[in-house]
């Protein structure tokens, strides 16, 4: 790069969300420079596996399937996990319609790094930003360790974890029930061990979302979820557990990963693997209610950073490079009006208020705060039921079945304060009209 | 210098479903800072009764000793995931990224 060059988009973070922005408007001519902390892409960053391929198609319709995705997605196992027992669902896909990928963070971030590069972006790595620089309430630039780098506009794609936009009082300081902790191994099976324990062939793949089973009798259960996903060697198992169930249940993040490891279910799974790569990061929890301003004088906020994540659906990837070509769009108008002040960016907001990543992130907006509202029903009290049921259902006791449901039937209104099942009734109706409506 | 606090050696083979925290960092590769991207005020630990930094953290970073009732951190083994920056009830934990791409970096991520 010259020494001195015109910078026309400075963009802080190269995850999907950064990319995809400095893609489309590199596109359009504008010289976009993208600051990205580590020495390669993708190496200071985590996640479970799976990238929705609509959205990478979206960014680069002739080339996304040249990316090196390990496997496609099949098989989706949904799990209810007790002590010892346990009792899922598996969706199986068989129409040859590829629609997510596995694949790990470093493939991922450096594919979509490369192909940006062939569309002009300019990637300064190794860079550490380490405030936006501020000027009469405008973004005028960006701060690194070495030097002052300036631009019209600045788009903060700098994940979840979001020190700039914390500092520059852009962005509330998240209270740790509005975030979640990712702890995760990667283990090497091998791809053999891989397709017969999953029942896999070619290069399909699996995932798995484990529901309970994280505490033992007498804890609180912890707000938490389990996840895996077959890679081609390797499986990725984790759990994401929210900040707040660590705050006041005194349990450390590995150890509700070792418990998930040692369930009965999960345990046959890994067994005999390596453990390859430790890794923890943090997901956004808040959604669509904490939302930080997504755009201002001079700047625009993407991805993670934005709270941009479907944690329902464990969607974030396509979030991520949705918000950032919309906001590489309204970057490229603001040039043509050049004009790079609130009301000429407020466009993203528009704009990003019709598509899915919004829609979305509206429809489940009060489905979090209930279910950690009524986290004792969902991870330890319905979990048991649902076992009684089929202990019930598939035990011969010689005593007739009919008695048996009923008992089973009125143990709802017994087993807790009549309150509870009410509650847990009005919650659950009420996020599913909401979602619905 | 850079001092990690895990012994290496341990990780000829590890049986997967028993692994510890050492083992687990053995896995990752750090590039070594010489400073700290964590400090303490220790002032405000003093009104902190559980401790909860020496439970959150997925990597055992911050110890509490018991002797002088200080916090120590361990700032080579952060994995930089941001739950202490969130989770301290005392906010007393100022954590800023390492410097450059110094600290833990993914192969797999
Ligand atoms: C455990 C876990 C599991 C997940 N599973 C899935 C999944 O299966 N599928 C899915 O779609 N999503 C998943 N997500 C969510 C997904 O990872 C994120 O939504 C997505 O990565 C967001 O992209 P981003 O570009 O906004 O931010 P990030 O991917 O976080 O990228 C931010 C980039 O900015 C850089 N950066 C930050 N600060 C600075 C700075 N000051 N200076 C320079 N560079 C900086 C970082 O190094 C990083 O490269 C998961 C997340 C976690 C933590
Ligand atoms: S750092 Fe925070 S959690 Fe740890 S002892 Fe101090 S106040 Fe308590
Ligand atoms: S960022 Fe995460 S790994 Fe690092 S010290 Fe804080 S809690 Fe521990």
């Amino acid at each position: 790069m010259e020494k001195n060059p015109k910078i026309d988009v400075i963009i802080v973070g190269a995850g999907p969300s950064g990319i995809a922005c400095a893609t489309v408007a590199a596109r359009h001519g504008l010289k976009v420079l993208v600051i990205e902390k580590a020495s390669k892409f993708g190496t200071k960053n985590v996640y479970g596996g799976a990238v929705y391929l609509e959205s990478i198609k979206e960014l680069f319709p002739k080339t996304y399937m040249n990316c090196p995705y390990e496997t496609f997605l099949q098989k989706h196992n949904y799990v209810i996990l007790n002590d010892k027992n346990s009792i899922s669902i598996t969706y199986e896909n068989n129409e040859n319609e590829k629609t997510s990928a596995i694949i790990t963070r470093f493939a991922f971030d450096t594919f979509l790094a490369n192909q940006a590069r062939e569309e002009g972006v300019y990637f300064a790595t190794e860079t550490l930003v380490t405030s936006l620089i501020k000027k009469d309430n405008k973004i005028i630039g960006v701060k690194t360790e070495t030097e002052e780098i300036y631009a019209p506009v600045t788009v903060i794609a700098e994940g979840f974890n979001s020190i700039l936009l914390n500092k520059a009082n852009l962005k509330k300081i998240p209270a740790p029930k509005s975030a979640i902790l990712g702890v995760k191994e990667t283990i090497r099976l091998g791809s053999d061990v891989i397709k017969e324990r999953f029942q896999l062939k070619d290069n399909n793949g699996s995932m798995y979302e484990f529901f309970g089973g994280l505490h033992k009798e007498g804890e609180e259960p912890p707000f938490a979820m389990g996840f895996l996903y077959t890679f081609k060697n390797t499986v990725s198992l984790g759990v994401g557990v929210s900040m707040e169930s660590l705050q006041k249940n005194k349990i450390r993040p590995y150890e509700y990963l070792n418990r998930l490891k040692n369930n009965e279910f999960v345990k046959k799974l890994i067994e005999g693997g390596e453990l390859v790569e430790y890794s923890a990061h943090s997901i956004p929890e808040g959604g669509y209610n904490e939302m930080p301003e997504l755009y201002g004088d001079g700047y625009l906020i993407v991805g993670d950073a934005a709270n941009l994540v479907d944690s329902v659906h464990f969607e974030g990837t396509n979030l991520a490079i949705k918000s950032g070509i919309v906001a590489g769009e309204t970057i490229v108008n603001a040039y043509k009006k050049k004009n790079f002040k609130k009301e000429s960016l407020k466009n993203y907001k528009k704009k990003l208020y019709k598509t899915f990543v919004i829609k979305d992130l509206k429809t489940y907006r009060n489905v979090i705060p209930t279910l950690l509202k009524r986290k004792n029903s969902i991870f330890s009290y319905y979990p048991k039921k649902i076992d009684e049921f089929f202990k019930l259902w598939t035990t011969a006791d010689n005593k007739g079945k009919k008695q048996g449901y009923r008992k089973f039937l009125l143990s709802f209104f017994k087993d807790r304060n009549l309150k509870e099942l009410i509650s847990d009734v009005i919650s659950f109706v009420k996020c599913a009209i909401e979602a619905i409506i | 210098m850079c001092n990690r606090s895990y012994n290496i050696s341990i990780m000829s083979e590890n049986d997967i479903l028993n692994v510890n925290t050492d083992e687990r960092l053995a896995t990752l590769r750090f590039i070594c800072n010489n400073k700290s991207h964590i400090s303490i005020d220790v002032e405000k630990c003093k009104n902190c009764k559980n401790k909860e930094c020496t439970f959150f953290c997925p990597a055992d970073v911050y110890t509490h000793n018991e002797k002088t009732n200080l916090i120590n951190a361990d700032y080579e083994n952060c994995l930089e995931c941001g739950t202490c920056r969130l989770s301290c009830p005392y906010n007393a934990i100022n954590w800023e990224y390492p410097n450059d791409s110094a600290g833990v970096t993914y192969k797999f991520g």
